[in-house]
């Protein structure tokens, strides 16, 4: 127990290089920004979604990564699943259009509609019309360029640095294992996103410790702590190379408020509840069924973070626009509904967590406004926001020269 | 414009079809923030008893095939399920100072579908 009341977190993993001090003029300057972009964000894997979101052949969905201005066609196929980028061979315009940054559907074919080039599932450029206009031409090496993708634990994850990536397994470490029949049950309940004018740090940081969900979100979740551990403090952190994974508490009093409870009896307690059923959690969430819990959090650094819950997942992705914007992107999953009183329930803690969210978006551009100031030289973080001081760390050891 | 008729037993909550009975994240959660609290409220406590009847009534259908009056039903109790915090968390209005502006807020796939 500290002065707080609350327990003690067991730390596993390396702290090595770690400071409670983080500097911040350096974070806003563009000569750290492009070395965290060249060195950490190119050689990355990301999670750009569940293969349930595209669950049979042609079924597709684009994805726009403002980081490298770039827009990706990922499909399902007969094989597994394919990425490309959403690109005509011809001019270069978006073969399928987006808005916000995203499109979905089902199409065998893929028509870019400037002039009527069409490509298959596998990216093969089908018709070319007049193609007899076009001389020396070959039609067969002027398929869409494709982009490495592979699918782990039922996650859709794409690689867009130059040259060989590190194997998935590798990258993944410690995390690969654990979530088998996980992600796979889950489907899409909400996708919401705002880009923000605040540097891509400080947006992680928003989602990087559970401390600030006493404040912060004392109007939206002014339930969640519990009388025996008032700061919320994680029980576990398990810090890694570049990931770390946390179980955090629950209030083991917590009842919700009348809505939430006449919802969630019909369908699966789905967040804020408390789920305290752990049979259907693989070993790697909630890994030592510490109670009471609430949901772990997987941050894959650079620029993304895994709630996995007991029947329920989000996700935070933080994709920086330049180094003072950011594009936040929350997608919300939950166990497929089985009937209507399920969905009901997904609709409560998707229309929730708009709120939630709003509050998050806010705090990060206002720490982008105090941070840029210039009146502070530094930030003193916790123990408990240790994450963010993991995070500090390896972005330091992979930019040094 | 005629709105949907809601199935006979739930006939006592068509008044609320007009504004609540809503489609997609975002149509609902923009009623939401711009209603009146005491609107918000009515509606709620509307809703609230009638949950049970509405869930144990919509689960006998397939989820996904609903007949045009079940569906009405289901898209007020969804807009009910989405825009209730406000009134379970007692606020004092339905849009909180100091957060985020809604209007920069986008919404995509699975928000858009139901």
């Amino acid at each position: 127990m500290d002065n707080t009341g609350s327990p003690k977190t067991h730390f596993s993993g390396s702290v090595a290089n770690l400071t409670a001090k983080i500097s911040v003029e350096d974070k806003l300057s563009q000569e750290y920004y492009d070395a965290v972009i060249e060195k950490v964000f190119k050689p990355s894997w990301y999670v750009l979604g569940n293969l349930n979101d595209i669950p049979t052949p042609g079924r597709f969905f684009v994805y726009d990564v403002p980081t490298f201005n770039m827009s990706v066609l990922v499909v399902r196929t007969e094989q597994g699943v394919n990425a490309f980028h959403n690109v005509c061979r011809h001019r270069g315009k978006k073969v399928v259009q987006t808005k916000c940054g995203w499109a979905q559907g089902n199409a065998g074919v893929f028509t870019c509609w400037f002039h009527g080039w069409a490509y298959g599932k596998d990216g093969a450029l089908l018709n070319v019309p007049d193609e007899m206009a076009f001389r020396d031409f070959d039609k067969s090496k002027y398929g869409l360029v494709p982009i490495k993708v592979e699918v782990w634990s039922g996650l859709i994850l794409a690689y867009f640095g130059d040259g060989e990536p590190q194997p998935l397994k590798e990258w993944l470490g410690e995390l690969y294992e654990g979530f088998e029949d996980y992600y796979t049950r889950m489907e899409r309940i909400a996708t919401f996103s705002a880009d923000v004018k605040s540097n891509w740090n400080w947006a992680m940081d928003s989602f990087s410790e559970g401390y600030h969900t006493v404040f912060l979100h004392r109007n939206t979740q002014p339930e969640l702590t519990g009388k025996k551990n008032p700061m919320r403090h994680a029980p576990i952190i398990d810090l890694y190379g570049h990931t770390v994974r946390t179980s955090g508490v629950a209030n083991p009093d917590y009842v919700g408020p009348p809505a939430e409870r006449a919802l969630y009896k019909h369908g699966r307690k789905l967040s804020p509840a408390v789920e305290t059923d752990y049979s259907e959690l693989p070993p790697g969430v909630n890994r030592t069924r510490y109670t009471p819990w609430f949901f772990d959090v997987v941050w894959l650094f650079p620029n993304f973070a895994i709630l996995n819950g007991p029947h329920w997942v989000s996700t935070l992705m933080i994709w920086p626009i330049d180094k003072d914007h950011s594009r936040v992107i929350t997608d919300h999953y939950a166990r497929k509904a089985r009937h209507a009183g399920d969905r009901l329930a997904q609709a409560y803690m998707r229309g929730l967590l708009v709120s939630v969210t709003r509050e998050d978006l806010s705090a990060m551009e206002d720490v982008q406004y105090g941070l840029s100031s210039g009146a502070l030289k530094h930030i003193h973080v916790s123990q408990q926001e240790i994450v963010l001081q993991k995070r500090y760390a390896f972005l330091e050891e992979m930019i040094k020269p | 414009m005629t709105h949907p008729s809601l199935p006979d037993a739930f006939s006592d909550l068509q008044p609320f079809v007009e504004r609540w009975c809503l489609v997609g994240q975002p149509s609902r959660y923009d009623q939401m923030r711009k209603a009146a609290i005491t609107d918000l409220r009515l509606f709620y406590d509307a809703m609230l008893p009638r949950v049970d009847a509405i869930v144990e009534h919509l689960n006998s259908f397939p989820l996904d095939s609903l007949p045009p009056p079940e569906q009405a039903l289901f898209d007020l109790a969804l807009t009910f399920a989405e825009v209730a915090h406000p009134i379970d968390f007692k606020w004092k209005t339905a849009e909180l100072d100091g957060v985020f502006p809604f209007e920069r807020m986008n919404f995509m796939s699975a928000s858009l579908l139901w």
